[in-house]
């Protein structure tokens, strides 16, 4: 046999086994996927800031689904077409890089593991273009960004209420309860999230008579905010409002009060718990750091009055050793939310069905977030699921937080609202 | 206002001139842009925070034990990294930029992504100089840095190991014929950077917090402030250090807070176009 023959056989061969490699490769994650649905496992895909910037947010929403997930299986799991199925939990770091490592996450999880629905947190407009590519339906459950993440594709639905519905709220309470008239806002320039909240603070100081002596934003890696303060105390505010997330506020809060800055109310978003505060502010400081401050977000749940949101609260505690904020609320009902809306759709595959499912679907059971139904009980307005949302202030005697003020946002009117005297005495 | 301004410059220079020199010991003894040098302040800086905060180490026992492994590290750097890329000049760099990320990356394995505070006893403490503030964690940078510049400066000019270093510096060649020990010098400068990181890593954490890229973003403003002083020169390194800061802090309260780094970036621009040797560069070689 002449070499010529010999090594075209043998490219031939090695042809084939290419080929079969491939084929292989590419239908593994089908494979692997159907085995999944033969077995009776649904995965639930999320991609979370489990590190970076936005860490203080990714870890207890994981946490807070893991319970969610353990309670469904528990109770044996869940009924979809006649066929049992229990739920796995799948969460990848985005590394707070959306526009990357994030892309990278929702590739693996929307195109390889196929998962029938997303569950996500910041970065929403970085997605915009896989989106367009490979639709799921995406729970989000952080990302209350103004303008809304709702406008960036018609298959997002946010699991909270957004920017417009807390904050105006929070300016409302400066000025007609702490009877302050000057705001000195810092923010972190480059967050859309800070932006938001600097966007209604200037809607709402003007709906209510308020002036913003002072804005400045600090670029992105910043450590250093002597230049900030200094040109914000310059101005004389007798309030301090601080824009951006837990990781970005408090270390302002705490150079506020380092430079001095101490009696004024110093007012944020962020929801930040009293574990945060000590871990990033430190032992010995965050006591008197976080004096004078305001927190109005979400309403927490610790603050509830329902019993199963309660337990839900001291579950959350004893396990984990951290303060559950209303994002784990949120995140524990994702789940739960999930799998209502494959039942409604009869399918754990059908990505269509399944979305339009959870345009019509109600509040499920054993949510515990306290949603607030539409007129006509479905659980998502215009795809975003809201509740009341609540001012919190800092309780030095028992270094935790309390409601000072509950609230529901019609545009910028306070339609709801109940103002809570002497909160931390009640704990 | 001026003032203030001045106060917050101080301060932030004495910062970057105790990291930028840090940098010009290892690039005046061996030609190595020390970009790991953000790895070794950050895990020096988780070193201190275990011991404080896991094993309740009293704070100063803490600041000790991590000034020390900073000086471990970055003679371990040299020893598994840099040694190898000696005489290939355009390979250091890459290496200094794998070594920052192996040195990162590990942070964030061991101790997690999420902030931490490092909380001294003078945190809460406050100086006050007319109209004007500094806290106690700015006075800590500016004291540090004094004590450091001055330690280095005597070890540099009055002992043997420092003569010896300038030596290697000016010359390795001609200070191996006299019998100098290269290798030995080597060591000893990357020794002496990383107990500087160490220093640098005890003032720098408490005014923000500790996690796995806290120096990165410094680190770079460092470089500059290097570039500015003249490649190798340990007194340049500090006057440069000393105007980037009160450039940049008087440029964010009387032009614009948003642009503060721009500043700094702005008088490097110009530096390289009219003096690229940099503002202080001396005739008679490096680490002078």
């Amino acid at each position: 046999m002449s070499v010529r023959k010999m090594t075209s056989r043998a490219g031939r061969r090695g042809t084939a086994l290419l080929c079969a490699f491939g084929a292989f490769l590419s239908l593994a994650p089908a494979a692997a996927f159907a085995a999944d649905q033969a077995a009776g496992k649904v995965t639930l895909g999320a991609i979370l800031p489990l590190s970076g910037l936005f860490s203080t947010l990714g870890p207890p929403e994981r946490d807070a689904m893991t319970m969610a997930v353990e309670k469904i299986n528990g109770a044996g799991g869940f009924k979809v077409d006649g066929k049992t199925y229990k739920l796995a939990l799948k969460v990848l770091d985005d590394e707070s890089k959306p526009a990357t490592v994030g892309a990278a996450n929702y590739r693996q999880l929307v195109d390889v593991d196929q998962v029938p629905v997303l569950i996500m947190a910041a970065g929403t407009p970085t997605y915009k273009s896989l989106f367009r590519r490979s639709p799921v339906p995406a729970l989000n459950i952080l990302d209350s960004t103004y303008p809304s993440i709702l406008d960036v594709n018609k298959h997002i639905f946010l699991l909270r209420s957004d920017t417009p519905a807390y904050v105006p709220g929070g300016v409302w309470y400066l000025k007609n309860v702490l009877h302050k008239q000057r705001i000195g806002f810092i923010g972190a320039g480059a967050d859309p999230y800070s932006k938001g909240i600097q966007t209604w603070v200037e809607k709402a100081a003007k709906a209510y008579g308020m002036d913003i002596v002072a804005e400045v934003n600090y670029p992105p890696g910043t450590t250093n905010f002597a230049p900030f303060i200094q040109k914000t105390m310059a101005e004389k505010p007798d309030v301090i409002y601080l824009g951006g997330v837990t990781q970005e506020v408090l270390p302002v809060a705490k150079q506020l009060y380092q430079m001095g800055v101490r009696d004024l109310p110093v007012v944020h978003n962020s929801g930040a718990t009293p574990t945060q505060a000590r871990q990033i502010i430190g032992e010995s400081l965050y006591n008197d750091v976080m004096k004078n401050n305001y927190d109005f977000a979400g309403t927490v749940p610790q603050t509830s009055t329902q019993p199963e949101t309660q337990q839900f609260f001291k579950d959350f505690e004893k396990r984990f050793d951290a303060y559950p904020t209303d994002l784990t609320m949120w995140a524990y009902d994702a789940p739960f939310v999930v799998v209502s809306a494959l039942q409604r759709a009869g399918t754990v595959t059908d990505r269509d069905k399944i979305y339009q499912a959870m345009l019509n679907m109600k509040v499920p059971d054993n949510t515990i977030s306290g949603w607030m139904p539409t007129k006509d009980g479905k659980l998502f307005h215009d795809r975003d699921a809201q509740t009341l949302s609540e001012g919190l202030v800092w309780c030095p005697d028992k270094k935790t937080i309390a409601p000072v003020f509950l609230y529901f946002m019609d545009g910028l009117k306070v339609t709801h609202k109940r103002i809570v005297d002497n909160g931390c005495a009640k704990l | 206002m001026l003032l203030q301004a001045l106060l917050n410059g101080i301060v932030l220079g004495s910062m970057l001139a105790l990291l930028a020199v840090s940098l010009t010991i290892v690039f005046g003894v061996m030609d190595v842009p020390n970009f790991a040098q953000g790895g070794v302040i950050t895990l020096s800086a988780y070193v201190m925070l275990s011991l404080h905060e896991s094993l309740h180490s009293p704070f100063w026992v803490a600041v000790l034990g991590g000034v020390a492994a900073a000086g471990v590290i970055s003679v371990l750097t040299e020893r598994f990294a840099y040694r190898f890329v000696r005489h290939r000049p355009l390979a250091a760099p890459a290496v200094a930029l794998g070594l920052l990320l192996v040195l990162d990356n590990s942070a964030l394995q061991i101790w997690g992504g999420e902030h931490v505070s490092l909380t001294p006893p003078y945190a809460a403490g406050l100086l006050r100089i007319g109209p004007a503030v500094v806290p106690g964690v700015g006075v800590a940078v500016v004291a540090t840095a004094l004590a450091s510049l001055i330690l280095l400066h005597l070890l540099l000019s009055k002992t043997r190991v420092g003569r010896a270093i300038r030596a290697v510096s000016q010359n390795s060649e001609a200070a191996a014929i006299v019998g100098i020990r290269l290798e030995r010098q080597y060591v000893m400068a990357f020794f002496i950077s990383g107990v500087l990181a160490g220093l640098a890593a005890f003032a720098y954490a408490p005014t923000y917090a500790v996690f796995p890229y806290m120096a990165d973003g410094i680190l770079l403003n460092a470089f500059v402030v290097v570039i500015l002083g003249g490649l190798g020169n340990v007194w340049g390194a500090v006057a440069a250090g000393l105007l980037l800061g009160v450039v940049e802090s008087l440029g964010a309260v009387y032009v614009s807070a948003s642009y503060q780094t721009v500043f700094g970036f702005a008088i490097l621009l110009l530096v390289i176009v009219f003096r690229p040797s940099g503002l202080f560069t001396t005739s008679s070689g490096r680490v002078a």
